[in-house]
């Protein structure tokens, strides 16, 4: 857990004591507005501001300076940045005293300054709004630009689930392709009608990962539909060896998951473990605690695919970068469990 | 405790809430107590309130990691409008409630509040992306 880190809390306690200055301040100056000018501070500033041409230049300077002191200061420089904008802050609120003022010093042929409590007060109540001007501006782009850094970090995040998730598709196990192809062969001989309703199962299937390709997730309902095709395609070729029960409740169907997720899964304990009618394998997929689980009994192949491990990778990745949930997997002698978080 | 009041969001939407929440009305629930006491005493109760105020924003901009310009820049913002609504807010709810005390501990929750929550929506990050 990261706290608030020294240099910090020594920034903050030094700017929480100017701030408390400047509050000091106009308490002790805001009645000389009432006591020398019989005017309450409000009303000082704005007959101030009714001068339009000095409103309007107080304004333009504001946005004009603090423009270029974002686009040419480092950001991180933030002392810097703090002493500039209050700088500029203080020079325009000379520039409007010299400007109320200036005409009357004329005319009296002396240039008295802050010795003139007209020009002092006008100094201090420009400052003042030079400083909401300012830190309005200042808010303002920091609310804009760190909403836009969110949205990049989440697009970022969103670009890089769709990659993963073309990694995943090219995970579909070529062999598939390969055996499903030698299995239409041989009802294309045996079983015409299923052969073709084979061919749609199976372009339904590759159908569903193009498509599903722009989402990062996709509801359980629609992944668990993709899976009985998968399966149907699979019992084509392990006829009784492989029994699949999918026993989800309807409540949960809406509740989300990452496309291709459950196929991976169940592609993965056919490819690892032995399917035959002798040994079938049995894969179980329920909800428990919120979580979708595929189990399966565990009877490795002697001669097991190679794998990496890739696919499991990929879905942890994307589940990471999505909800910052982790899944789980539980394996023991007898069985082989992964559980998915539901979104 | 303490650990607790200066750590820094984790981006879980649900434990930003709870810490808002508890910043923002613990904080009002001490402006209050802070006006009633300096109130009922005869003194003057904008300085301590400031502190606290001060206090509140350096809680916020530390949980969502704002930088140290917008803390000035909020510190300044929330002190002045503190300062007016504080005054107005009193002088509205004073014509209700005949009591000035009781007037200005209203007035000091509900600037406390406002200017919290504003805080707030001027930090937090919005997830607008939709899945």
């Amino acid at each position: 857990m990261k706290n608030l880190s020294i240099r910090q809390f020594v920034e903050f306690s030094f700017l929480a004591l100017l701030v408390l200055g400047f509050r000091l301040l106009i308490e002790e100056l805001i009645p000389l507005f009432e006591e020398n000018l019989n005017l309450t501070f409000g009303r000082f500033l704005i007959k101030l501001l009714s001068n339009y041409p000095l409103t309007l230049t107080i304004l333009v300077l504001d946005i004009a300076g603090i423009y270029y002191f974002n686009k040419y200061l480092k950001r991180d420089n933030s002392w810097m940045n703090i002493s500039l904008i209050l700088v500029l802050c203080l020079i325009i609120s000379l520039i409007a005293g010299l400007w109320q003022r200036l005409n009357f010093w004329i005319n009296g042929a002396e240039l008295v300054l802050f010795k003139d409590l007209y020009f002092t007060l006008t100094v201090f109540a420009s400052f003042i709004f030079n400083l909401i001007i300012v830190s309005l501006i200042q808010v303002y782009n920091y609310y804009t630009t760190t909403q836009e850094k969110a949205l990049n970090i989440e697009i970022g995040k969103k670009n890089k689930a769709r990659y993963q998730y073309q990694q995943l598709k090219t995970q579909l196990n070529p062999h598939f392709l390969f055996n499903s192809l030698n299995v239409l062969d041989f009802l294309i001989h045996t079983d015409q009608e299923k052969a073709s309703e084979f061919v749609r199962k199976l372009s339904s299937v590759y159908r569903y990962l193009l498509n599903k390709g722009d989402n990062t997730i996709v509801s359980l309902r629609e992944e668990i539909d993709f899976v009985n095709l998968y399966v149907d395609l699979l019992k084509e070729r392990f006829s009784d060896g492989l029994h699949v029960n999918v026993n989800v409740d309807e409540k949960y169907m809406a509740l989300g998951i990452i496309p291709g997720g459950l196929q991976l899964l169940v592609e993965n304990a056919t490819k690892h473990n032995i399917v035959s009618i002798d040994s079938p394998l049995e894969i179980n997929i329920f909800i428990d605690d919120n979580q979708l689980v595929v189990v399966n009994n565990l009877q490795p192949r002697i001669n097991t695919i190679d794998s990496s491990g890739l696919g499991i990778k990929n879905i942890k990745g994307q589940y990471m970068l999505l909800i910052k949930k982790d899944i789980t997997i539980n394996k023991s002698k007898e069985f082989f469990e992964v559980r998915l978080p539901l979104i | 405790m303490i650990k607790h009041i200066i750590s820094k969001s984790e981006g879980d939407k649900r434990k930003d809430f709870i810490y808002v929440n508890s910043i923002i009305h613990g904080f009002a629930i001490v402006h209050a107590a802070a006006c009633f006491s300096f109130l009922s005493a005869g003194l003057s109760d904008g300085l301590i309130l400031t502190v606290l105020t001060i206090i509140m924003i350096v809680l916020l901009i530390n949980y969502f990691n704002g930088t140290t310009d917008v803390f000035l820049s909020l510190s300044v913002l929330s002190c002045l409008a503190g300062f007016y609504l504080g005054t107005a807010g009193a002088k509205l709810i004073g014509e209700v409630i005949g009591n000035n005390v009781l007037t200005h501990v209203i007035a000091t929750v509900l600037v406390t509040e406002i200017l919290g929550w504003l805080v707030f929506l001027i930090l937090r990050k919005r997830m607008s992306i939709k899945k």
